[in-house]
């Protein structure tokens, strides 16, 4: 389907407004720390990925520039805010990973514009959770969820997501296929969906990373609930009551059996304990409110000496010296990525799997970090994908946003129909 | 010029720097918006084109194949949904693929008749092609462009 006949007019201009937004964003760093080396750098390095990242888009002309566009304007910013935090240091490793991010993007769109094929190869996507739970296991822990390659660290959690993606995306024909066991018939993909879905539960309850289940949780739910919307069949009023019922009934027991420290922070009231479990809640509420709408200026916050000010709380952090406007609307540049399912809507059935299951993940992220540094949820430590500062998480966002972008331009192109010969 | 002395001295001038670069990438994310709505109609003109703007029709009703995935049954989560007993709940599936658009029987205990010929394997539509489904005719027609 993508052809260079048609070509998105609006892809240039696209690209010239990023590039013109992030040259005023330079300024106001300029402003706050005069022009020295390392504002030379960041300007250099965000300014010319804009430049190259425009003229790479241009020249394979592919669709869906609403994508491309909000993830390079989306990057730049990050970059900024990364190296302007508590002063001026270019954050060149962010800077690298937000380039891999996007280059992940283009590889993720090319694996599963084709539909048809994407889900062919899903035994292939089962056999790479499967690996990726079994590093887990064997080479994380409930003590460090990070892989340590020396070069670099890798949390392989993060990458079980975009894979889950591909698993809870399911299409009418696959629904269809049912097999049957003594005498129970059942559609085999929607029980390797339950199973994998509770293998990831399990294995983020070992882990002791329950602030990520929320997310699986959101991914799985929107495949269950796409299947129910198109497939209504197999699920009776009786049998979605019984679901329902044993979903408050899993509830109420991870309530009851939830690790102390869980416990502690569903139970806790930060401002009795401002030192302590409350500690970061609360300097980060503080600095949302020292910010005000225009913020302290760029490098000039105090939030960046407490832990997890770029990752965790790094709403706050941007509130503190961006001001509370400047937070909302990169909050809202992010959401336009799950949003753009709205402009192109999918056309076909696992399409529709992979980008609702996309929009999920992106929307429970970001409000379990944004309410959680607002102290209007218990505080998870989950990242606000391309924001927060971690080489994985962001690459993961990448490969999610590949997807979306797939679902935006798809290539309806089914070998193994080609072989069959149409007949009556 | 000592910028970051001036703005210590002067804090509304920061401020109303910060609300002009706030502004302007809301500029931005609203001329990406209008993009976007732009890219909706392409796409909704890219899928007329590829899918030869096929649709079907039955008893002077228009039913748009607007993915490539349509179902045809009783059931009410069917795509193109007809309330008769001679049809079962998921009775055909209009799929569309390598630029042409194909027919199957879901198993169907009535079966799905293409021009007069009960499909046994997936079967390619044309235009005017006479699809018949329990006792409801359907017709592939051609979307006049407008």
């Amino acid at each position: 389907m993508a052809s260079k006949s048609t070509k998105p007019l609006s892809h240039p201009l696209l690209l010239l407004l990023v590039l013109i937004a992030h040259s005023a964003m330079m300024v106001l760093v300029i402003c706050s720390f005069g022009i020295n080396a390392e504002v030379i750098k960041l300007a250099c390095a965000v300014l010319t990925a804009d430049f190259v990242g425009s003229i790479v888009l241009q020249i394979v002309a592919r669709e869906a520039c609403t994508v491309d566009t909000v993830l390079l304007l989306v990057i730049g910013m990050s970059t900024i805010y990364q190296s302007c935090f508590g002063g001026l240091e270019f954050a060149l490793k962010h800077f690298i990973f937000g380039i891999a991010a996007f280059i992940f993007c283009q590889i993720s769109y090319v694996v599963t514009r084709n539909p048809y094929r994407a889900e062919r190869w899903k035994p292939a996507w089962y056999v790479l959770f499967f690996a990726l739970v079994a590093a887990i296991l064997l080479l994380t822990g409930s003590r460090s969820m990070w892989i340590d390659l020396g070069f670099i660290t890798l949390q392989p959690s993060e990458f079980v997501k975009p894979v889950f993606v591909l698993i809870a995306a399911s299409s009418v024909r696959t629904q269809l296929r049912k097999s049957q066991i003594l005498g129970v018939h059942f559609v085999p993909d929607n029980l390797m969906l339950i199973f994998c879905t509770c293998v990831i539960a399990g294995l983020q309850w070992w882990c002791r990373d329950l602030g990520s289940l929320p997310t699986f949780v959101a991914i799985a739910g929107c495949g269950i609930l796409l299947r129910f919307c198109y497939l209504r069949e197999k699920i009776s009023v009786r049998l979605m009551v019984f679901l329902g019922v044993c979903a408050v009934g899993v509830v109420i027991l991870a309530w009851q059996l939830a690790p102390a420290y869980v416990q502690e922070r569903l139970h806790s009231d930060i401002w009795s304990d401002m030192s302590g479990s409350g500690y970061q809640q609360v300097r980060a509420l503080r600095a949302i409110a020292e910010g005000g709408w225009f913020g302290k200026g760029a490098g000039n916050g105090t939030l960046i000496r407490v832990a997890a000010s770029r990752t965790d709380i790094v709403f706050s952090t941007i509130c503190e010296e961006w001001g509370l406007f400047t937070g909302l609307m990169t909050v809202i540049l992010v959401l336009f990525l799950p949003a753009s399912i709205l402009t192109v809507p999918p056309r076909s059935y696992y399409h529709s799997g992979l980008a609702v299951g996309v929009a999920a993940a992106f929307i429970v992220q970001m409000t379990l970090n944004i309410f959680g540094s607002c102290n209007l949820i218990p505080f998870t430590g989950v990242t606000i994908p391309f924001i927060s500062q971690g080489g994985s998480s962001m690459l993961a966002s990448g490969i999610l946003a590949g997807f979306l972008k797939a679902a935006q331009a798809p290539v309806l192109t089914d070998k193994s129909a080609l072989k069959q010969k149409g007949g009556r | 010029m000592d910028f970051t002395s001036f703005f210590e001295q002067y804090p509304f001038f920061r401020e109303a720097a910060t609300a002009f670069v706030v502004i302007f990438v809301d500029l931005s994310a609203l001329v990406i918006l209008i993009a976007a709505g732009r890219e909706r109609r392409r796409g909704d003109r890219r899928w007329a084109k590829e899918g030869k703007g096929y649709m079907l029709t039955c008893a002077g009703t228009l039913y748009p194949l607007g993915a490539a995935e349509v179902l045809i049954g009783r059931h009410p989560s069917a795509d193109i949904q007809f309330p008769d007993e001679e049809i079962s709940r998921f009775h055909a599936l209009i799929t569309f693929a390598n630029g042409r658009w194909q027919i199957e029987d879901m198993g169907a205990h009535n079966g799905v008749i293409v021009n007069g010929h009960r499909i046994t394997k997936p079967c390619t539509l044309h235009r005017n092609d006479a699809i018949k489904i329990g006792n409801r005719r359907l017709v592939v027609i051609k979307a006049e462009r407008t």
